[in-house]
């Protein structure tokens, strides 16, 4: 796995798994109609963490009712379905809301893609911030190693996302800007005391 | 041969954890993309396998049906 910080750009060889190839064909919808940025724990799995997961978290673009319908109308044709409602309206209200809506397989409930728009600044600026994921098979956009480890370690702080952040660190040891994860630290320790006083 | 590279028992299961995830992510950057995803495949391919498996039995009868329409709509209304 080669990872150039300069293009951020991490090209691989590795074997799909199932969960990738579940990621890509959903990615492969998502993506005829919406930008998005991949997430979270998956990104630790993608790179090779060595654990399984029950959802793959996604940002999309915050877009017009009829764009999101044309995407959820794709996403039923091609077998999925939104654990959260039926009528397109009302996920797209729950979108809107800031929540998040499940997708997954039609008749499945497990593994399903947690897919959001970004509410506060810090979480729109992952459009800008990511890094593109390259594989003979497929590219995939990717939230920055900086911007995973910072939310894993300082807002998530479980033991799985400690971990997850530490996967990563370790991967890329002497590539990861310490300053920048300081600096949304910062933020993040800031979002913390406002939401949670 | 290739060096084998040891992991250092933790003191507890918090340290323990925290020592194989450095140890298989030294493993992951010292060895190729397709030995280290073989091996992570077998974890994760599981989990999809055992999940696919599940929902195919369980449509296999009409109850199994209907259990999969009740988990939908539960779904739904827990939201």
């Amino acid at each position: 796995m080669e990872y150039a910080q300069d293009k951020k750009e991490i090209r691989t060889n590795k074997i799909l798994s199932e969960l990738d190839k579940f990621v890509i064909r959903f990615v492969k919808i998502l993506e005829k109609h919406v930008d998005y940025v991949i997430i979270s724990g998956y990104i630790s799995i993608l790179l090779g963490r060595a654990r399984a997961t029950e959802d793959v978290d996604i940002y999309i673009k915050k877009i017009p009712f009829e764009e999101f319908l044309k995407l959820y109308e794709d996403l039923k044709k091609e077998d999925y379905w939104c654990l959260n409602a039926e009528k397109p309206s009302e996920v797209f209200s729950y979108l809107n809301d800031g929540l998040a809506v499940r997708f997954s397989r039609e008749g499945m409930s497990l593994p399903n893609f947690e897919v959001k728009f970004p509410k506060r600044e810090i979480d729109k600026e992952t459009f800008e911030d990511f890094i593109s994921f390259i594989h003979p098979e497929v590219k995939l956009k990717i939230s920055s190693f900086e911007r995973h480890i910072a939310f894993k370690k300082y807002y998530l702080k479980s033991n799985k996302d400690i971990e997850d952040a530490v996967h990563v660190e370790e991967l890329f040891k002497g590539k990861i800007d310490y300053e920048k994860i300081n600096k949304l630290r910062k933020i993040i320790e800031s979002i913390e005391s406002f939401e949670k006083p | 041969m290739e060096e084998r590279i040891f992991m250092k028992p933790g003191k507890d299961n918090n340290e323990d954890r925290m020592n194989f995830v450095k140890f298989w992510a030294e493993y992951v950057k010292s060895h190729s993309d397709e030995e280290w995803s073989k091996q992570q495949n077998i974890i994760i391919d599981s989990q999809i396998i055992n999940s696919i498996e599940f929902y195919k039995k369980l449509a296999e009868t009409p109850e199994g049906r209907e259990n999969i329409r009740v988990k939908k709509l539960k779904a739904v209304q827990n939201h």
